[in-house]
């Protein structure tokens, strides 16, 4: 029994030292989570060690919304701890919207459609379209989106405000976000904050004549074109286009006769007709004429990538999808070079908005792209 | 018998931390499990120090570290997260000096394996900071030929990409949960209504310009 105090003070010596050592170092992961930022440097500083153990608090979203509207209401001018703070409560909602969207609870539309007034919240704007999305039936979408798609500073707003708009069945402005998807499938758009690209640098160089009075029309910009928009009627832009530029109007039928050679890669006939003969000397076992077959595919798969690549630059590759839904459109070619169309001013009605939409468009052989990275060219 | 019971249990106190210096998954199988409130907690700031730097808010390590310092100081509060001794912070991989670019483990390891095995952590984080070094080295080895401190633009990219290579993976890893398990809207809707009602108020004079004339413009 003598022993029993020294083996009590070993146990307790023991149990402290068992909790020291789980305890030790420990810190939110949060804490470090921010701290982390800076290793990701390329040439890091030196980081602090382990900060000691603070605990986390219970407080809540609703906590933190309250100490936000406390706080920063009355800002004029953002201070970097409101910043700070929005940064907080933006992931909160976000986070909160993406948990309606996966309820599929209805009810949350309520709170989507108010959320799409925060225009300078990407995040929240583009979550709000994602619960929407699931009800494209909710009455005030399109007013609500329609805005936000044609003036929106942010890509992902736009692209999410299109989607949604393509997808309100019977509505006239279905067709606005259509286009819109049409145009932009090479817009770069990293990050949900990416700024919708300002006007290609080389845009007053490419020589369009400006039509007085038009708007920038963001649906029908792409990697090869800038959108304007007008309420004068399609006749007379096209008019006005047509006179500016001495260069007829073509109606969609007109266009599509003179563009259907450009659509059709060119084969050489005779080298056809030597094709045919020589697989029927190769098939009765003639080497010569296999080799020659065999170069000769090899200068047909030639041709044919070098079409591809142009028709993948052309004017042709942006108007194909888009002019078939657009019977009343009118094409004025501005320029022409090597048998390609290499300027051209589109011009369509809008019903739906009432506009008439010239799209300035360009082959991307002969001028640089707009925005995102460039397609092979030929040269 | 009762000594040797005792000194059952004495080993068994003496070996419980060294046991618990191992990274765990804190994701479980299960994936309607709720995992830990710190892998959501962690996942929240992380995006908004995203959002930081996707503003013209931060600008350079000074401001990252200030900035830092100040959104875990104020984020706390807010954690929604009980007292919890067993997590240890995610461990920090650095990035060498020179044009090498070498990843740098934290002291006493020199694996990634080594780094699972002695930090009391999810091993969600261990792995997703591993990630986001290695894409800081990407960034690295592809601007080696710079010298001096990166310029703006490239450093706040780097923050960025680096910074989203973390929640992205966070977020991939906590996929299986969010997907399988369809949540209540009732707290999300009030939890939205309170945050949309502040972000409202305290939409500063600019932001709020842009938003009224957009207003204008739907009204004609």
């Amino acid at each position: 029994m003598t022993q029993c105090p020294s083996f009590r003070a070993v146990l307790l010596l023991l149990l402290a030292a068992g909790l020291l050592s789980s305890c030790s170092g420990s810190q939110a992961p949060s804490e470090t989570a921010a701290q982390q930022t800076t290793s990701a440097a390329p040439a890091p500083q030196a980081q602090s060690g382990p900060a000691a153990k603070e605990e986390l608090g219970t407080g809540d979203a609703v906590e933190l919304a309250a100490d936000y509207e406390k706080q920063c209401a009355a800002e004029t001018t953002p201070s970097e701890d409101c910043e700070i703070l929005r940064s907080l409560l933006v992931v909160e909602v976000t986070t909160e919207l993406r948990e309606t969207e996966k309820s599929r609870d209805q009810r949350g539309t309520q709170e989507a459609l108010a959320a799409l007034d925060l225009v300078d919240e990407p995040e929240i704007v583009a979550a709000a379209c994602r619960v929407l999305l699931q009800f494209p039936g909710t009455p005030g979408i399109a007013e609500k989106v329609l805005p936000l798609m044609l003036k929106s500073r942010y890509a992902e707003v736009q692209s999410m405000s299109a989607n949604l708009l393509s997808r309100i069945e019977g509505s006239e402005l279905a067709q606005v976000g259509n286009i819109w998807f049409q145009n932009h499938g090479r817009l770069p758009n990293d990050t949900p904050y990416t700024e919708y690209p300002d006007f290609p640098a080389h845009y007053a160089k490419l020589g369009f004549p400006k039509y007085p009075g038009a708007q920038w029309f963001s649906p029908a910009d792409s990697d090869r074109s800038v959108g304007w928009s007008t309420k004068d009627s399609v006749a007379n832009v096209s008019r006005w286009f047509s006179d500016t530029l001495r260069s007829p109007a073509l109606t969609g039928a007109q266009w599509a006769a003179e563009r259907q050679a450009a659509a059709t890669p060119i084969v050489d006939q005779s080298k056809m007709a030597r094709m045919q003969q020589l697989m029927e000397r190769a098939v009765k076992g003639d080497q010569a004429a296999v080799a020659e077959a065999q170069k000769l595919s090899e200068e047909f798969d030639k041709q044919g990538k070098a079409w591809e690549r142009s028709f993948e630059n052309s004017v042709d590759k942006l108007l194909t999808n888009q002019s078939l839904g657009l019977p009343d459109a009118q094409y004025i070619v501005a320029q022409r070079k090597d048998g390609r169309v290499s300027r051209l001013v589109f011009v369509y009605p809008l019903p739906a908005i009432k506009q008439t939409v010239i799209q300035l468009v360009w082959d991307l052989t002969d001028y640089p792209a707009a925005w995102g990275p460039a397609p092979e060219t030929n040269q | 018998m009762k000594r040797v019971a005792l000194s059952v249990a004495l080993l068994l106190v003496w070996l419980a931390p060294k046991l618990e210096s191992t990274a765990i998954a804190c994701l479980s199988r299960n994936p309607c499990k709720q995992p830990p409130c710190e892998l959501f907690y962690e996942l929240k700031i992380m995006k908004a120090m995203a959002r930081l730097w996707s503003l013209p808010v931060l600008r350079n390590e000074q401001d990252s570290n200030r900035v830092t310092a100040k959104i875990t100081k104020l984020s706390k509060k807010y954690a929604k997260c009980p007292a919890n001794y067993f997590y240890q912070p995610p461990p920090i991989f650095t990035l060498g000096p020179g044009s090498k670019c070498d990843i740098v483990y934290p002291p006493g390891t020199s694996s990634l394996d080594q780094v699972l095995a002695s930090t009391n952590t999810c091993a969600e984080f261990v792995h997703g900071r591993f990630k986001e070094i290695e894409q800081a080295r990407l960034f690295c080895l592809s601007n080696s030929d710079l010298r001096g401190p990166l310029p703006e633009g490239l450093f706040r990219m780097q923050m960025r990409l680096t910074i989203q290579t973390y929640t992205e993976f966070l977020e991939s890893e906590l996929g299986r949960f969010l997907s399988s398990c369809a949540p209540s809207a009732t707290t999300s809707r009030r939890v939205t209504a309170a945050g949309l009602q502040a972000l409202r108020k305290a939409s500063y004079k600019k932001r709020m310009e842009w938003a009224d004339r957009l207003v204008k413009e739907v009204a004609q």
